[in-house]
């Protein structure tokens, strides 16, 4: 038999897939073509160095110090300089630690791994071939999806290597580190999607790779400055702060996940807004 | 019945220049439709609205009666863009499959499909490599594979064969002939000859305006329904011959397209059994012939037409 005895669907009979159906495909797609990608695998391993440092020495070292004082004096006032006094109270040292790290680090490493969305796709032409089966909007909002999916994928890595450093270190908290898994993880994921959404929104604009992640950079780190000096003659103007990813990181990284689960609705309108100015563009552009 | 492809008013400009001017046309479902017309007529540009890759500056484009880039038309219509590529860290089998999944085909069903195509293709072989690991042909006949993947109703081709060689662009001819039946192809090409053993229609654009849109054999001008074209191909030039046949009953013209080519205009009401006379009048002359053909070529239909 010959491949082309099968045919199992002609075209009058074309299955049409449910439009939720499509969206999980292209963000497993995503995840697929992340880590096969030279870049993909090159940001992940930077990843994987990174955070095997950050676990084993500096959030180690500190847990270590929050858990003995006496002899760490060093350490706690390091702590106390980065404005961290709060985790001191934590019960879970390595939680606190590592609660304090991700805040920053997750969102600025999502930047880089999210760059690509469909910036390259696009300019070889590879977007085409999916127009034809699925509508643009699918193919954003699964980008999108496909991104948060793998920093979800991280996310889970991560907190149970910490996991794991707490129970070797304080074994009774076992049940407590359980519990506090999926706060941190939901506070986590929240903080860092409008930081992939605003990626979405810049993979649509931007023409390169590299355009994008300096364009994203800029936003980050300058028009927080600008807004501060146009805030101070015209005060009105300090409401745009509110559309600047991460405006609410350094206050979330005093409170416990639970008390920083208030300030999450900057992070979901943030997300909401680039997502929709993204798809909005998306819809309309040549491709 | 309804037209298959409704194109009202279209144009389309890039910034100050206009790659398509006011376009209006109907297409209807059935044989392979030619598109022709010289670089930058805007036949690129077309394709790409009919996909649905760009919007159209002004006017209307309805495909089976939506708009075109709708979702009613996911699954209807496949495509070969121009110089789109596949990603490169994937097996052709790994993105062939997951285009076939959007399509609607089950994870199994979506592996035979794909290797279906790839074997129409003549690539079967190939399916475990990346896009990277193939040649420029091999990289275009993949694109035209997927293409044809779920059997669309109406497959766009730009330039199919451009860059393929002979053997490979005669099987996606021979593939286009042979699923004609149940998909209706639009096929762009600078190769008129191709194009006119495939198609059945032509689309004729120049300088972003539709020229003409007839059938391949058949004059657009009404008054020129009666009038036939044979066209004679000599062995060796002869000077004398074309005066000769000028006096055969009912021609009306012999055009000398080069010293051993020669396009005769006759009317056919008047005489049916010209084809009978000439090759009479050669024998009687003692004059080779290599070719005698019914009809003239389809870049003697579009150009001879259009410059007389």
């Amino acid at each position: 038999m010959t491949y082309s005895d099968i045919n199992p669907m002609g075209n009058n009979d074309s299955i049409q897939q449910p439009a939720r159906m499509q969206t999980w495909l292209i963000a497993q797609q995503e995840l697929l073509a992340s880590f096969a990608s030279k870049r993909g695998l090159f940001v992940c391993s930077i990843f994987v160095i990174i955070w095997l440092w950050l676990l084993f020495y500096p959030i180690r070292i500190s847990a270590d110090a929050m858990n003995n004082p006496v002899g760490n004096s060093f350490i706690l006032s390091i702590l106390n300089l980065l404005g961290l006094e709060p985790l001191k109270d934590w019960l879970l040292a390595e939680f606190a630690v590592y609660w304090a790290v991700a805040l920053y680090l997750f969102p600025g490493f999502s930047l880089f791994m999210a760059a690509d969305q469909m910036i390259s796709e696009r300019k070889r032409g590879g977007l085409r071939f999916l127009t034809l089966r699925c509508s643009r909007g699918q193919i954003f909002f699964g980008r999108f999806l496909g991104h948060m999916l793998i920093q979800t994928g991280l996310l889970i890595i991560t907190l149970a290597i910490t996991y794991l450093l707490l129970i070797i270190n304080s074994t009774q908290y076992w049940l407590e580190g359980l519990q506090i898994i999926p706060l941190l993880l939901l506070n986590l994921i929240l903080v860092t999607s409008p930081f992939v959404a605003l990626m979405s929104l810049l993979s649509v604009l931007m023409n390169s790779v590299r355009m994008a992640s300096l364009m994203a950079v800029i936003i980050l780190l300058i028009s927080g400055v600008i807004i501060n000096m146009l805030a101070s003659y015209f005060p009105f103007l300090s409401v745009f702060h509110y559309w600047i990813p991460g405006m609410q990181v350094e206050s979330m990284a005093q409170v416990t996940p639970d008390i920083a689960l208030l300030s999450l609705w900057v992070p979901i309108l943030q997300s909401v807004s680039f997502l929709m100015l993204g798809y909005g563009l998306f819809k309309r552009q040549a491709i | 019945m309804s037209a298959m492809i409704e194109c009202i008013n279209l144009s389309k400009s890039y910034g100050k220049k206009k790659a398509l001017k006011n376009i209006n046309f109907e297409i209807q479902s059935g044989q392979p439709i030619a598109l022709v017309g010289p670089n930058g007529a805007g036949k690129s540009t077309l394709f790409g609205i009919l996909s649905g890759y760009m919007p159209a500056t002004a006017g209307e484009v309805r495909i089976f009666g939506h708009k075109a880039g709708s979702p009613e038309l996911i699954g209807r219509i496949g495509a070969l863009p121009q110089d789109a590529l596949l990603d490169p860290n994937l097996t052709l089998l790994q993105q062939l499959s997951y285009l076939a999944r959007l399509q609607g085909f089950s994870r199994i069903d979506s592996q035979k499909e794909a290797l279906r195509v790839l074997e129409l293709m003549h690539l079967v072989d190939v399916h475990k490599e990346k896009i990277t690991a193939l040649s420029h042909g091999m990289k275009k006949r993949v694109a035209i594979a997927q293409a044809l993947m779920g059997t669309p109703e109406l497959v766009l081709l730009d330039e199919p064969t451009a860059g393929l060689d002979p053997e490979n662009a005669r099987n996606i001819r021979q593939q286009i002939t042979e699923l004609a039946s149940e998909t209706t192809f639009i096929v762009s090409s600078h190769n008129l000859s191709e194009l006119e053993r495939m198609c059945s229609q032509v689309m004729q654009l120049e300088q972003g305006e539709l020229k003409s849109l007839q059938a391949i054999g058949i004059s657009a001008d009404e008054s020129l329904r009666s009038v036939d074209y044979l066209t004679l191909r000599l062995q060796q030039k002869d000077s004398e011959i074309h005066n000769k046949i000028k006096q055969l009953n009912s021609v009306q013209e012999v055009n000398v397209k080069h010293e051993d080519e020669f396009i005769i205009t006759y009317d056919r009401r008047s005489n049916v059994a010209l084809d009978q006379d000439l090759l009479k009048l050669l024998a009687a002359e003692s004059v080779n012939y290599r070719q005698i053909i019914q009809g003239q070529s389809l870049e003697d239909q579009l150009f001879m037409e259009t410059h007389s």
